[in-house]
């Protein structure tokens, strides 16, 4: 078990900030998940601390140890690539032995630790095969087992999961996650699905554009993110975002868009740091919205089942709004309904800055 | 129809200036055509007389013996030597790679007369030859490199020719291995050297085997150079088959024994191919990806 350190950690390829300038500290077996859309700096970052990568600035500690001119072979780090990157001319039971055999480990030992991975995760029946000829599935787990037989201190994942039909990719995220806890392994795992790294991680960073967004724990970025992108991006349907206005009366605070307004509750009032003057975004998650009691008027512009509830959007004045409810409402398009939300679950954030404008709990 | 139309005009020129000569060279070796120019049909005698039956050629040991030793010289230097620098260059940064691969492919690039008298004034006997010259300079008395080493010195020129193909294929092979299998390979632990050996070489099993076999099959045949740097001398040492053909029928002016010379290496050429063809699979050689992954 690893603790990991990186400290303004930056990597540039000319103009392009990749990794900008990125804290972060993971804690000993802590299954810590890099979330953000393509293109944010999230396979960047792990090749920098797998040591691909020099850092232009900043530095990387394993432990108390600096790392920042260990090679990636002396680093002591399990990888699965996006690509799984299986040695094509090698069988199974090669490509899993092929960290011991550099070891110099004897064969009989190498053999029965590679067969006892591959049991582990239940490839032993596979050992002849080249990779040429396994399923996709099949070779994501060789892979992972090529990273584990030599009881690496830190297992780097890039998205490990991306290549798998749905099915097998919601099997897979809870064999993972159960395989790290038991093995206890620090892992970093980069994933642009947030589903993926809500369900499988103790913590989440979320990064855009090589700079890191928020870092918590799945619960922490659901219900106070710390800015209109977070917000976006976790939670599935996505939060609603309307443009809003704050007014401050005598002792009340109230939030105003083009069709509706109301008064903010205590709680948040207390929570609120300052109150921007160019306008707020006001953020509603769709199980937060009421339907058929409340005083806004709305129009029902599409329904989308989803099983044991549904996806209704609503059109109100020039905003639409998704709302998700409970199926058995029954729904009709076209409908006219009230609605309502839950005001003191409401988010806040500076229309121009898109920092929440709650202090941080 | 419209194949034929386009493909037509090919097969006309291959046969009218391939599979013509190839059969007027296999009559011709049943004659003992001389500079007169009179076909008279001899039977086998030319081929008795190769084999030693009868009225025995003397040099043809020697000169069997030389054309192994050019093979086994010129083979090796060209795919261990393609194989190393290649390997090198791509780990030079991507400038000075290029850079480096454009040198070595220089005498490919050349007209041969070029390549060869380069290397035969580089090697010249006296003073005026590159390598004496310098030596003179330096107070060092002339070596005759040509008399003293003349086998050396043709594998090295033809090896060189060799290398600057076999280097090029190789680079392109390797620049087509994904970084990621590389990068595998060194966060399992492996050394540069280890990461070479037990995954860059091992992808280029195709390419390696496709350039072995083609420069087998080129160096085989080949006399352009060793004419033009040794002209087969001193004194037959150089003298490889090919070259002892072109010598008998253009030199001599004994065209039918020359035929029966050529002959013997047209069988050669057809096992070849037929050994390569076997063990390559023509489909897999012409139809496949540079490398296996
Ligand atoms: N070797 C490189 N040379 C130049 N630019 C690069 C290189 N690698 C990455 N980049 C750029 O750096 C940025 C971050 O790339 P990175 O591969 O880390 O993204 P990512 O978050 O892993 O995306 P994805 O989800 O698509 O894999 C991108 O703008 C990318 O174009
Ligand atoms: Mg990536």
């Amino acid at each position: 078990m690893m603790k990991v350190t990186l400290r303004n950690l930056c990597k540039y390829f000319q103009q392009i900030k990749a990794v900008d300038g990125l804290n972060l500290e993971i804690a000993a077996g802590e299954f810590l998940a890099l979330l953000g859309p393509s293109g944010c700096g999230k396979t960047t970052t792990l090749l920098t601390i797998a040591g691909f990568y020099k850092p232009d600035q900043g530095e990387i500690y394993f432990d108390e140890q600096l790392v920042n001119d260990l090679p990636p072979r002396l680093r002591n780090i399990g990888m699965v690539f996006q690509s799984y990157a299986l040695y094509p001319h090698m069988n199974v039971l090669d490509n899993i032995a092929f960290p011991l055999k550099l070891q110099k480990v004897p064969k009989s030992e190498w053999k029965a630790r590679a067969i006892e991975i591959a049991k582990l995760l239940e490839i032993a029946d596979l050992l002849d095969r080249k990779p040429g000829q396994l399923s996709g599935g099949q070779q994501q787990r060789v892979a992972l087992a090529r990273a584990l037989v030599r009881n690496p201190k830190l297992l780097l994942l890039d998205e490990p999961l991306s290549n798998l039909d749905a099915k097998l990719r919601i099997f897979m995220r809870a064999e993972l996650k159960r395989l790290q806890k038991e093995l206890g392994i620090t892992t970093i795992f980069v994933t642009h699905d947030q589903i993926e790294a809500m369900t499988m991680a103790d913590r989440i960073v979320v990064l855009r554009e090589g700079r890191l967004q928020q870092v918590g724990t799945p619960d922490e970025l659901y219900d106070s993110p710390a800015n209109v992108f977070v917000a976006s991006f976790i939670g599935t349907p996505p939060m609603n975002l309307l443009d809003a206005e704050i007014e401050v009366g005598k002792g009340d605070y109230r939030v105003k868009t083009s069709h509706f307004s109301f008064s903010l509750p205590k709680e948040i009032v207390a929570k609120i740091k300052y109150i921007p003057s160019h306008g707020v975004v006001l953020g509603i998650r769709p199980e937060d919205l009421i339907i058929g009691e409340g005083n806004i008027r709305g129009l029902v512009y599409v329904v989308e089942p989803l099983g044991r509830d549904e996806l209704v959007t609503l059109e109100a004045g020039d905003m639409r709004l998704k709302a998700l409810v409970p199926s058995r409402l029954r729904i009709g398009l076209n409908d006219k309904i009230e609605f309502s939300f839950s005001v003191e679950r409401v988010h806040l954030f500076d229309k121009e800055t898109g920092k929440s404008l709650y202090k941080e709990a | 129809m419209a194949v034929s139309v386009f493909t037509g005009p090919s097969i006309f020129l291959i046969t009218l200036f391939y599979f013509i000569p190839v059969l007027l060279t296999l009559l011709i070796a049943f004659t003992d055509m001389d500079r007169t120019l009179q076909w008279r049909f001899i039977g086998l005698d030319n081929f008795l007389r190769l084999f030693g039956v009868s009225s025995r050629d003397p040099f043809v040991p020697r000169i069997i013996r030389n054309t192994v030793i050019y093979v086994a010289g010129t083979l090796p230097l060209t795919i261990f030597g393609g194989l190393f620098l290649s390997i090198l260059s791509m780990r030079l940064r991507r400038g000075m790679g290029l850079f480096f691969r454009s040198i070595f492919f220089i005498p490919r690039a050349i007209p041969p007369v070029v390549w060869g008298f380069l290397w035969a004034w580089s090697f010249e006997g006296t003073r005026y030859g590159l390598f004496n010259g310098i030596r003179s300079m330096l107070g060092l008395p002339v070596i005759h490199w040509l008399i003293k080493y003349p086998m050396v010195i043709v594998i090295l020129a033809n090896g060189f020719l060799g290398i600057s193909l076999s280097m090029l294929v190789f680079s392109s092979a390797i620049a087509s291995i994904p970084t990621d299998l590389t990068r595998a390979a060194e966060i399992d632990g492996a050394t540069r050297w280890q990461t070479t050996r037990y995954i860059i070489i091992p992808l280029l099993k195709w390419p390696i085997l496709t350039m072995t076999a083609w420069h087998l099959m080129s160096f085989v045949n080949s006399y352009v150079y060793i004419m033009l740097i040794t002209g087969g001398g001193p004194y037959y040492r150089t003298e490889v088959w090919s070259l002892y053909a072109y010598h008998t029928a253009f030199n001599r002016y004994r065209y039918g024994y020359g035929a029966s010379l050529t002959t013997i290496l047209i069988v050669v050429n057809i096992v070849l191919l037929l050994v390569v063809l076997r063990t390559f699979g023509l489909r897999r050689m012409i139809g496949r990806g540079k490398i296996e992954v």
